[in-house]
């Protein structure tokens, strides 16, 4: 029954809407510091067999094939793709980048921690730095009140010039978390990332040692979205939409067809 | 049914199936390790159209039957383009091969390799089963994961294991399990070693589905379904006229 193809193109149809929301959500990123773009990604559904291979034929042989007929399409998850973001100069202070891999430790107000690749941190009342969200980084760093200049190392140390002083103080070291499996971890939204056990166990450190990436200070990680690369696949997803819209105006061409053989 | 329709009939039903099988490779355009189906016309039309359930030809008439369809479908197994994704644990297979996955106790085999981790740190499918390698499932535990050419497992500079890329031999048949799982379709075929492939990492590989392919093709079905259906309205005419004309007297 030519009804199937409905169905099946149905499928494909509900699969390039996702698409498109993924996509969607990918350029409205496009300047989301620390962002990372999302794929989503298919599986085929059930195969029908509607003659197994080697049944016999009407003439007493044996086919040779039969005929496989597959059900359509459907979502199984969004893959986040963790490539480098291209690198922005702000000159700003607090702006850290992670060249390399690793992550930004941030605590949360329920206690539990997150992880970023956005270094675009602020001070809080208390001279704390925190996220834009007010999110302290994780081990907290207090900056002196009394500090005119602030230098973070590629290593993750913090040292401050505080007023009247020559020499600088080191107050802290930012440390930063790598995972076996970047891809794994959850977005929560807020630039922020939670472990799962897709992701593994993070190990933390000091930014340079142990395959972590080193910091960069005024500069900040940008998204790693493409519009030219967006558009394209946005483009691909819409022609695919119209490809399986196709299939079920066929679907239909047929059924008017077959309908119309009564007259 | 006169033996003239009914294998008109029977060409309509293979437009039909091929209009299926094209929706679902349409609908699958974007999925990961997909390889397209394609259908062709069995050569053995001859034989009654009529049969059993079961297969048996039939002789004479009863309820319970059903039309040959003269059709048949195989898995195109070209290579699809390669996406990158700089995923550490994104693998695509250069050249032939399969993956090796292990599904409830069977082992079926995919070239979709967006691969990621359980709660044990065993390499698994998106779905959760776990890919096989040299001596079963592989574990990663470590941070810095680099996977060879040849499939070698490098955690933290130690090579642990091994990732199974396996063929079957030339003209083996393949059939689809669903969810871009291929097993061969006569279970005693071994798969070997799979010789001159190569494993890409930060790579999958995407559909092998072709969209100018697929819609060329879908207004071929549809004009093919239709040209069956001219021939049977015309046939409809040509009975109907022998049966309300032909002996009228005035």
């Amino acid at each position: 029954m030519s009804s199937r193809a409905l169905s099946i193109a149905a499928t494909g149809m509900q699969a390039q809407t996702l698409n498109i929301d993924v996509i969607a959500n990918n350029l409205a990123n496009v300047s989301t510091p620390g962002f990372k773009r999302s794929r989503a990604d298919f599986q085929d559904l059930l195969y029908q067999n509607l003659r197994p291979a080697g049944s016999a034929s009407a003439a007493g042989t044996q086919v040779p094939t039969g005929l496989q007929l597959g059900q359509g399409t459907r979502p199984v998850a969004t893959q986040r793709l963790f490539m480098q973001g291209d690198y922005q100069v702000t000159k700003n202070e607090l702006d850290v980048a992670i060249e390399g891999d690793g992550f930004f430790q941030i605590m949360q107000p329920n206690g539990e921690i997150a992880y970023t690749r956005s270094g675009s941190f602020k001070l809080n009342s208390e001279g704390k730095v925190v996220t834009s969200d007010g999110y302290s980084l994780e081990p907290e760093i207090t900056i002196p009140r009394d500090a005119v200049s602030v230098t973070i190392g590629s290593d993750g140390t913090v040292s401050v010039v505080q007023a009247g002083q020559v020499n600088t103080v080191e107050i802290g070291t930012i440390e930063i978390a790598r995972f076996a499996n970047p891809a794994g971890l959850r977005a929560i939204g807020r630039n922020l990332f939670l472990q799962t056990a897709a992701s593994g166990d993070p190990v933390t450190g000091a930014p340079g040692a142990e395959g972590r990436g080193t910091l960069s200070q005024g500069f900040l990680e940008m998204s790693n979205v493409s519009v030219v690369d967006e558009m394209v696949n946005m483009i691909a997803a819409q022609r695919a939409y119209e490809i399986n819209s196709k299939a079920i105006q066929a679907s239909d061409d047929m059924l008017q067809m077959a309908n119309n053989l009564k007259r | 049914m006169s033996g003239e329709l009914s294998s008109i009939l029977s060409g309509a039903l293979i437009q039909e199936a091929r209009l299926d099988v094209l929706a679902n490779n349409a609908a699958n355009i974007h999925t990961v390790g997909y390889k397209e189906d394609k259908v062709f016309r069995l050569p053995d039309t001859q034989g009654p159209i009529w049969e059993k359930p079961d297969g048996t030809p039939l002789n004479g008439m009863t309820l319970n039957t059903q039309i040959i369809v003269p059709v048949g479908s195989f898995v195109n197994l070209d290579a699809g383009r390669m996406i990158q994704t700089h995923n550490t644990l994104d693998l695509a297979i250069d050249g032939k091969g399969f993956f090796v996955v292990q599904v409830g106790g069977k082992q079926l085999y995919t070239r979709k390799g967006d691969f990621t981790l359980d709660a044990g740190g065993t390499l698994v499918t998106q779905e959760g089963h776990p890919v096989m390698g040299r001596g079963g499932p592989i574990t990663i535990n470590g941070t810095d994961v680099e996977i060879t050419p040849e499939g070698g497992v490098i955690v933290d500079g130690e090579e642990t294991d091994q990732i199974e890329i396996v063929a079957f031999p030339e003209s083996t048949r393949v059939l689809k399990s669903g969810d871009c799982f291929f097993e061969p379709a006569d279970p005693n075929v071994q798969p070997g070693p799979a010789e001159g492939a190569s494993i890409l990492q930060g790579f999958v590989e995407g559909s092998n589905v072709d969209p100018i392919r697929v819609m060329t093709e879908m207004i071929d079905a549809l004009r093919g379904y239709e040209s069956y259906q001219k021939v049977m309205l015309s046939m409809n005419d040509t009975i109907s006229k022998t049966v309300n004309e032909v002996g009228r007297i005035s």
